[in-house]
């Protein structure tokens, strides 16, 4: 029998809890090993998920990355009117996608594969897209303009599928609502803002670890049937469940949700080639932290936090040199964070925070 | 005697030549007129390159036009009227429809149901309230800058609708390029009319919103310039963005009209 050092001994510091989360500096802890591709300035980054995911959308849109928005306005619209019609907020105007299985079903519309039978929702005299329910200030004037708006929508939803570079998906949620007649989900429930609620005709459903890995292996499998070379980063929100349905508390509804999205997302990414998962949730709410990346609510994520997680992403997925934000962050000590809402937590569009408002 | 202060961007061109020609002939207008053109390819520029710098070039001019008729009007004698007359936004059915690459795209008036144009073939539908509040917003400085000049020189002020637009793209790009010398296949074409006609009747309908809210009078298009669908008539056409003299015409005789009965004397 050969004796052989115990297999511990000659592991890298990253493999250690004390070395490379207790003891560095909180705010420069970094969970990324390597990096499977690079992305360069010109290549199309697509983004899609929950509200997140527009943080991650902001910061390659600043940083001087290719942040791909395939639904523009048009030129000559006033660009403050076209940001309120959430125009460029992102790659097309498809809203928050917060679960999978609303991201398969919007890939399926796009591609003619599935048309739900829900109807436009009457709403404040116009016409709300259930789908998008906030996509614009204001409702459609007509079924048809709503009917036009859509098509054109996701023409634009395929064009980015097929000429993407690199698509990040921001896995959300696992809880969603459904119609009973095709299973069509919705991003927030109906009746809570847009809609009315009819359990006969919708219900509550939260997706298994089985479901959310099927969708995330279908997705893939049918993004790369149209473009082959597309690269695909997933992450997992940090922000908690705003409410469950589930008639759990909701710390461990949240708790649930965000296991199963990041054991899927682990599971996907090792079917798939060419795909990464990279560690938002970590690096904003791991233990380092002491929840101190979360604004006074426990659930809006700091700027401070997103530029962390930004700070990682670039460093290992870009050729960038870390930023002077970067650094000085690396600098500040514990008691520089002071919990005073930050402006940009603000300014993302997120249609389930409605479901604060009951 | 009447004097008219007309100010505006190039879309006052019209008018100015309508009152040159009618000076020509005895008998004489019995009316001044003096114009302040500003220029539409300044506005171009303020939309389409200054990225919409609420009207960082129209709006200095707009009031400096206004300030300058209302010096020239401490001039004329007591027993004079004086009108100004203010005719902006002719620009936004053109520049707004104008080049394909800038972004093609149609929306639906609160009246259709369907669109002119094969939707299949556009880069893409926007919502009409897009288009609606994209225009308020450009309006927004030009209004309130109308708004100071009329509570500073207490002189009648009155709006003048801007001219509707052509039917045919192809016209527009004809006499565009014999006015200028240029190759018509070199040019850029123009987006469908409908959506032409479509973009200036909600500026119409926005700008005489706004006159009624800060109580300036509106002057429509005179109802012999247009045909039934609302596009400018052949014989009115100018040089193919603008109005030719026969429009100006028509919309002086109605300014004049007006302004017989509304403007008020200089020192009464």
């Amino acid at each position: 029998m050969s004796m052989t050092p115990c297999p511990y001994k000659e592991l890298p510091d990253s493999a250690f809890w004390k070395r490379s989360v207790a003891e560095p500096l909180w705010t420069t802890v970094d969970p990324v090993l390597s990096a499977p591709f690079k992305i360069t300035q010109t290549m199309r980054v697509a983004t899609a998920g929950s509200c997140f995911a527009q943080h991650i959308a902001r910061h390659l849109k600043n940083s001087g990355y290719n942040y791909y928005v395939r639904e523009r306005a048009p030129r000559c619209i006033h660009p403050e009117v076209a940001l309120h019609y959430n125009y460029g907020t992102f790659s097309a105007r498809f809203g928050n996608v917060y679960t999978t299985r609303q991201l398969r079903q919007l890939i399926d519309r796009a591609l003619n594969l599935f048309i739900p039978e829900e109807p436009f929702w009457f709403k404040d005299g116009g016409y709300v897209d259930p789908f998008r329910p906030q996509i614009q200030p204001v409702p459609f004037s007509s079924i048809r303009e709503a009917e036009l708006d859509r098509a054109s929508h996701l023409k634009a939803v395929r064009h980015m599928l097929e000429s993407m570079d690199v698509f990040v998906f921001t896995l959300g949620l696992t809880e969603s609502w459904e119609s009973l007649s095709d299973g069509s989900v919705f991003p927030v429930c109906p009746g809570c803002g847009a809609g009315t609620f009819d359990s006969s005709l919708y219900q509550f459903k939260n997706f298994t670890y089985e479901e959310i890995l099927d969708d995330l292996i279908y997705v893939t499998n049918t993004i790369r049937a149209l473009n082959p070379s597309c690269r695909f980063i997933f992450t997992v929100s940090p922000v908690p469940l705003i409410a469950t349905a589930d008639l759990n508390h909701v710390l461990t509804a949240t708790t649930y949700s965000k296991a199963v999205l990041r054991v899927a997302a682990e599971t996907a990414v090792k079917q798939t080639p060419m795909s990464v998962y990279f560690p938002s949730f970590e690096i904003v709410s791991g233990a380092h932290t002491r929840g101190r990346y979360f604004e006074q609510d426990l659930r809006g994520i700091r700027e401070e936090g997103v530029e962390h997680v930004m700070g990682v992403f670039f460093r290992h997925f870009t050729d960038r040199q870390p930023e002077t934000a970067d650094a000085q962050r690396s600098q500040k000590c514990l008691s520089d964070f002071q919990f005073t809402p930050t402006s940009n937590s603000m300014d993302v569009v997120c249609d389930e925070e409605i479901l604060d408002k009951f | 005697m009447l004097h008219l202060y007309i100010v505006g961007d190039s879309h006052i061109g019209c008018l100015d030549k309508a009152f040159r020609e009618a000076s020509k002939f005895k008998p004489k207008p019995h009316y001044s007129a003096a114009f302040h053109s500003l220029g539409g390819g300044a506005v171009a520029y303020d939309l389409l390159i200054r990225n919409h710098q609420s009207c960082w070039v129209l709006n200095p001019l707009l009031k400096t036009a206004v300030m300058t008729a209302k010096k020239q009007a401490t001039r004329i004698t007591p027993a004079d009227r004086v009108q100004i007359a203010i005719c902006v936004g002719g620009y936004v059915s053109t520049v707004y429809t104008w080049d394909k690459k800038l972004g093609q795209f149609d929306f639906l008036l609160d009246a259709e149901d369907s669109v002119d144009a094969d939707p299949d073939a556009l880069s893409m539908m926007v919502p009409t309230s897009l288009v609606r509040q994209s225009l308020k917003a450009h309006f927004k400085v030009m209004v309130d800058a109308l708004l100071q000049v009329k509570q500073q020189t207490a002189l009648p002020t009155l709006f003048v609708s801007p001219p509707p637009p052509y039917r045919s793209s192809e016209t527009i790009v004809e006499l565009m390029c014999a006015k200028r010398s240029i190759d018509k296949h070199a040019m850029q074409q123009p987006m469908h009319s409908s959506v032409r006609l479509k973009v200036w009747r909600i500026a119409d309908e926005i700008l005489r919103a706004e006159m009624e809210r800060i109580s300036v009078p509106f002057l429509g298009v005179p109802s012999g310039a247009v045909d039934a669908d609302g596009y400018l008539l052949p014989e009115m056409f100018g040089d193919g963005f603008h109005a030719g003299t026969a429009y100006g015409q028509l919309v002086l005789d109605a300014l004049v009209q007006h302004a017989e009965t509304e403007a008020a004397f200089v020192c009464s």
